[in-house]
């Protein structure tokens, strides 16, 4: 636990990371590329697409907790299944009831 | 859709995996850029789908996350392509088979032609066999220019025809060409001569000097109306000018006709007995299986052909026929006397029709009915309108000569 502590530490506080954020906001950059932000996007509440993940913490069909940069993203629903998963990106279909940022 | 197919393509592998921590071992592969699919959770089993490639790859992973791996199907071409890969029979027998179906469509099978009305289809069919263009020759002998060309040469009907060729069938579009009526020129004089015998009923004249009256009874090949006009010039020399002569003349003309039909008439009640028998014809040659024994003494038989193809243009020279042996009970029947007189009625009257064209019509029709041995006779006696004037050209001699004495010339 304190090693994610850290890890959320450097990316939102540290120097580098905040200017990157103002230079961003200042030239209209696309945020999930330049800061690495997931990009989440949704078919009804059937599908849900998320880009720039980290990793699985946790998989069950009633339950999902993704780890991003932004912090733990959890995911609930009923007959939850991964379609797909890539590097770059993560398919998730079933029935999700509800999605929360954990930070 | 299509991923699935190309998933089968490559084959992949449904594994199950179980073990201390399945997402830490799913985060591994994802890192190695293993595409993983169809995740589902089974309890504390994961099943999920993984390329081949990626399979072998994942035996890295479970060793380091501690997770255990078990094949639960293996899917795809490459699977199958392995189990036979030993039948060297039946990879032969393949390739025979693209073999022969090449070898098959090479040739042409059925040929098409669209477009002939006045030539008949056999006649065409029966001219291109012997010019070497038939079901069963090999495409690649086929010049279709030269084949064209021989059309166009051979049918004088033909005044543009276009050959192609499209998988084993060669389609023929043609064009027939318009045979020209007589047209007597407006401007060569003519004289308008009597087409059929008849009772003059009224004459509009255009041009020309008519040569009959109304009410004159004219015979057939009687100038009606002359070409040959006489201008008296002030000189009193007498002037002759030759014109098309132009003239509507309506006349009365009669017909007889006789009409005869059978009032007795066979008709078939069907049993409703039926035979069938298959076979299939190969290039004009039959070969029939299950010949039934046909007991009937009276059937019709009805042949069904069925040309077999791949695609619309892919047609093999195979054909399933299906013989049909109905049975039937022939049965005399007698028409009533009314019958037979409406049906002669028309037939008269269609016939007249016929005869009259479109700018004639009929004043009075007179049918006479009489039986004779189980035989309607009928004679009709018509009279009718039509226009009967016809061109004719003037002799050319004799108009030379006339202009020659007179020394006038207006011949053109």
């Amino acid at each position: 636990m304190g090693n994610k502590k850290k890890i959320k530490k450097n990316q939102e506080n540290s120097k580098p990371t905040i200017l990157k954020k103002k230079i961003t906001d200042m030239f209209e950059l696309p945020k999930e590329v330049v800061l690495n932000l997931p990009m989440i996007s949704m078919i009804g509440n059937e599908e849900i697409h998320i880009e720039n993940y980290k990793g699985i913490l946790e998989y069950d069909s009633e339950r999902i907790r993704i780890y991003t940069v932004n912090g733990i993203l959890k995911l609930e629903g009923r007959n939850l299944f991964l379609k797909t998963m890539t590097t770059e990106e993560i398919v998730i279909k079933g029935t999700i009831l509800k999605i929360e940022f954990l930070s | 859709m299509f991923l699935s197919i190309w998933n089968y393509l490559r084959g992949y592998v449904t594994i199950e995996v179980y073990g201390f921590s399945v997402e830490r071992f799913m985060n591994l592969a994802s890192y190695k850029g293993i595409y993983l699919w169809d995740i589902k959770r089974n309890n504390s089993k994961v099943q999920m789908k993984v390329s081949i490639k990626g399979f072998r790859m994942l035996k890295t992973c479970a060793k380091k996350t501690k997770c255990k791996i078990k094949i639960i199907q293996k899917k795809g071409w490459p699977f199958v392509a392995h189990r036979y890969r030993k039948r060297k029979m039946m990879a032969l027998g393949g390739l025979i088979f693209l073999g022969i179906l090449y070898l098959l469509s090479s040739f042409i099978w059925v040929i098409e032609i669209n477009g002939n009305e006045k030539i008949s289809t056999e006649e065409l069919i029966k001219a291109l066999e012997e010019y070497g263009l038939k079901p069963g020759t090999w495409k690649r002998n086929i010049d279709t220019n030269q084949v064209e060309n021989f059309l166009i040469t051979n049918f004088n009907d033909i005044a543009w025809t276009a050959v192609d060729i499209k998988g084993t069938k060669a389609i023929i579009d043609l064009t027939e060409t318009v045979t020209k009526p007589e047209i007597v020129d407006k401007d060569t004089p003519c004289d308008l001569v009597a087409e059929k015998t008849g009772l003059i009923i009224s004459m509009v004249i255009r041009a020309g000097t008519p040569k009959v009256e109304v009410k004159d009874l004219v015979q057939k090949g009687d100038i009606l109306v002359s070409g040959e006009l006489v201008v008296n010039s002030e000189d009193e020399i007498q002037e002759k000018k030759y014109v098309h002569a132009d003239a509507d003349i309506l006349a009365k003309t009669r017909y007889e006709l006789t009409y005869e039909q059978p009032l007795l008439y066979m008709e078939k009640q069907y049993t409703g007995k039926v035979k069938k028998q298959y076979g299939i014809e190969v290039i004009n040659k039959e070969f029939n299986f299950f010949k039934p024994r046909i007991s009937f003494q009276n059937y019709d038989k009805i042949i069904n052909k069925t040309q077999l193809s791949l695609t619309k243009y892919l047609i093999l020279p195979i054909q399933g026929v299906i013989y049909e042996y109905k049975e039937y009970k022939p049965i005399i029947k007698k028409k009533t006397l009314e019958e037979a007189k409406k049906i002669a009625e028309q037939e008269i009257k269609k016939e007249l029709e016929e005869k009259i064209g479109e700018d004639g019509e009929i004043v009075t029709l007179d049918i006479k009915y009489y039986t004779e041995e189980n035989f309607l006779k009928a004679k009709a006696v018509s009279t009718v309108i039509e226009p009967i004037d016809k061109p004719q050209l003037i002799n050319r001699r004799k108009t030379i000569d006339a202009t020659e004495g007179k020394d006038t010339t207006d011949t053109n």
